[in-house]
């Protein structure tokens, strides 16, 4: 079985010498199934440049990116959109919530672009949202809800396709402690329970450690292990 | 499924009731003016259309019957009616004229018709008798509702003096309201006695108008023959050339207030909810789906413009007939289906900035707080 994420030897650079900057420098990073990967690091150390190509929304200038086996630093700039939509979920900061829709339909709307727009794709939209806690605000809107429901629509927005991989960037930034707490406690909980195989946060959060299986320190582009929890990683 | 552009367009009720307006004050400028034109044309050929004459003679090189003047001898009306095939043919004598009426100077269009001939007269009467006698008048009715006439008052035109008989309906034309006279009284008031102005001509049952016109053409070589459909056609020509130019010039202007209502909504939408099509390309649509969001907002907006714009059209046209009678307003369907098709054309054209502006959205932007 393929590892949802596997990154190796990833370098971005960005600019031309003398002035480049490296932005991510020789990243090797596997994540298996079942795992939860913290990424450390203080802001401009390159994590969210490492997110940004392990979602499939930046190519690195080097290296490979394998999202569960597929090599996606050779596909086209049009081939991306499918691979994010089957087999990777995103949970933002800033949560970015669709805010004409309603809680539901930001949840359906994944799902809706995978081509499935039934009575089904309704329903596990909705049993998500019951999965989260969120059975009483299944019609309210974004400006409806608190910051703390707003974060867990969006997981159940990543959720939604049933991706191999959910990418999490600084999620519990916009939450007070208690929630940030029932955020990681929840999208830790769907990666033990198999909602999704395999977790990446990365963040400048400690109190996010304890949910780790692994974690990383990010500084200056590199990556290295830091406290680890678990073995099956591999960075350098 | 979610329907992400109604959603979007209808999330801020207030801009969308903006360009939903915006877009039918174009559509109904767009049908109003050209319906006005159309319809205004359709009442200055009423005459034509209706009077009964299937062939019309007129003086040769004379091909138009509003703003003319034409001469046609006395001895071709028996020269027509020995032609087989003719089952009527009746003078008419028929000029353009300012007369002052109630006090006030009116382009007015004198026919005079025999009222014993069956042919020439009023078609349509709102009150009074189209059988008139040598003093009498028959006025157009919105004519005699502006200046205060009624059957039973006396008139004066050219310095005599008429009993009104008759108030006629139909006859109101933008370039002369009917005045309807004796065909003798007429001839003596302009000073045509022993010609008419025109000839009807009526063709027996199962003669073609086209048979008929040929026959007379041979019959009648000095004249122009025309069927109705010919010399009607010649009408709405002259009267459509006279306006169209103008009517173009303002329908081009509301379809630019249309485009650019449009747009802007659209453009602006499309601003303001950037990081939305930022997220929906970071959580995997293509750039063909948002850009189908785009021009669906931009059909959306548009369509309901029309509809809205439409409805406003049909709500408008019995109010511009009772405050301007003079002016009639004729919607007609193929104007409909190519306003409807402007109205798509615009939405589309419209989306296409916006579209232009999504495309350079980078989906990693949604990273940033």
């Amino acid at each position: 079985m393929s590892a949802p994420l596997e990154l190796t030897g990833v370098r971005k650079v960005y600019g031309h010498p003398p002035s480049e900057v490296v932005a991510v420098d020789d990243v090797t990073l596997v994540v298996p199934e079942g795992r939860v990967v913290v990424v450390l690091g203080p802001s401009g150390s390159g994590k969210t440049t490492l997110l940004s190509i392990a979602g499939c929304l930046l190519s690195p200038t080097e290296g490979s990116v394998r999202i569960v086996g597929n090599e996606v630093t050779s596909m086209s700039e049009r081939q991306l959109p499918a691979v994010r939509l089957r087999h990777i979920g995103f949970v933002f900061q800033t949560f970015n919530l669709l805010d004409p829709l309603t809680a539901l339909e930001n949840v359906l709307m994944p799902m809706n672009l995978a081509g499935r727009g039934d009575a089904r794709a309704r329903s596990r939209a909705r049993d998500l949202l019951v999965e989260l806690g969120l059975e009483h605000r299944v019609g309210s809107r974004p400006a409806e809800l608190s910051a703390g429901e707003r974060q867990r629509v969006a997981i159940a927005r990543a959720l939604a396709n049933e991706p191999a991989l959910v990418l999490a960037d600084e999620p519990t930034a916009n939450l007070d402690s208690a929630s940030g707490q029932r955020v990681m406690r929840l999208l830790s909980g769907l990666v033990r329970a198999g909602a999704a195989k395999a977790l990446v946060v990365v963040t400048h959060d400690q109190r996010v450690l304890e949910f780790a299986d692994e974690t990383y320190w990010m500084e200056d582009g590199r990556l290295r292990r830091d406290g680890s929890l678990g073995v099956t990683g591999a960075a350098s | 499924m979610v329907h992400f552009a109604l959603r979007t367009l209808l999330y801020d009720r207030v801009r969308f009731l903006i360009a939903v307006g915006g877009v039918a004050f174009a559509i109904l400028l767009m049908l109003v003016l050209r319906g006005i034109m159309d319809g205004t044309v359709a009442k200055s050929t009423a005459y034509v259309d209706h009077v009964g004459a299937d062939v019309f003679v007129a003086q040769q090189g004379v091909q138009h019957f509003a703003l003319t003047s034409s001469v046609v001898p006395v001895a071709a009306e028996p020269a027509a009616r020995a032609v087989p095939g003719v089952r009527a043919a009746v003078g008419i004598v028929s000029v353009p004229l300012v007369a002052r009426i109630g006090g006030h100077e009116a382009a007015v269009r004198l026919v005079g018709f025999d009222p014993a001939g069956g042919l020439g007269g009023p078609w349509a009467m709102a009150s009074g008798t189209a059988s008139i006698d040598a003093g009498g008048v028959i006025v157009d009715r919105t004519l005699a509702s502006s200046e205060g006439l009624d059957v039973g008052d006396t008139l004066t035109l050219a310095g005599q003096q008429f009993t009104v008989q008759g108030l006629s309906r139909g006859t109101n034309a933008l370039a002369g309201k009917v005045v309807f006279v004796t065909r003798d009284v007429a001839a003596r008031m302009v000073g045509t006695e022993g010609a008419y102005s025109y000839l009807l001509v009526q063709a027996d049952h199962g003669v073609s108008a086209d048979e008929v016109a040929a026959r007379l053409r041979t019959a009648l070589p000095d004249t122009s023959v025309m069927t109705r459909a010919e010399f009607s056609r010649n009408e709405r020509d002259l009267l459509t050339g006279l306006f169209v130019t103008p009517v173009n010039v303002m329908a081009v202007i509301g379809m630019l207030v249309g485009i650019m209502v449009v747009g802007l909504t659209i453009y602006t939408v499309a601003s303001e909810r950037l990081r939305d099509f930022g997220v929906l390309k970071a959580i995997g649509a293509s750039n063909r789906y948002v850009y189908l969001v785009i021009l669906r907002l931009g059909l959306l907006v548009g369509m309901i413009g029309f509809v809205v714009g439409l409805s406003a059209g049909y709500l408008v046209k019995p109010l511009v007939e009772y405050f301007v009678p003079d002016l009639g307003i004729a919607y007609r369907p193929e104007f409909i289906l190519a306003v409807l098709g402007i109205a798509a054309g615009m939405s589309l054209l419209s989306a296409l900035l916006p579209v232009y502006r999504i495309a350079g959205v980078d989906p990693k932007e949604v990273f940033k707080a």
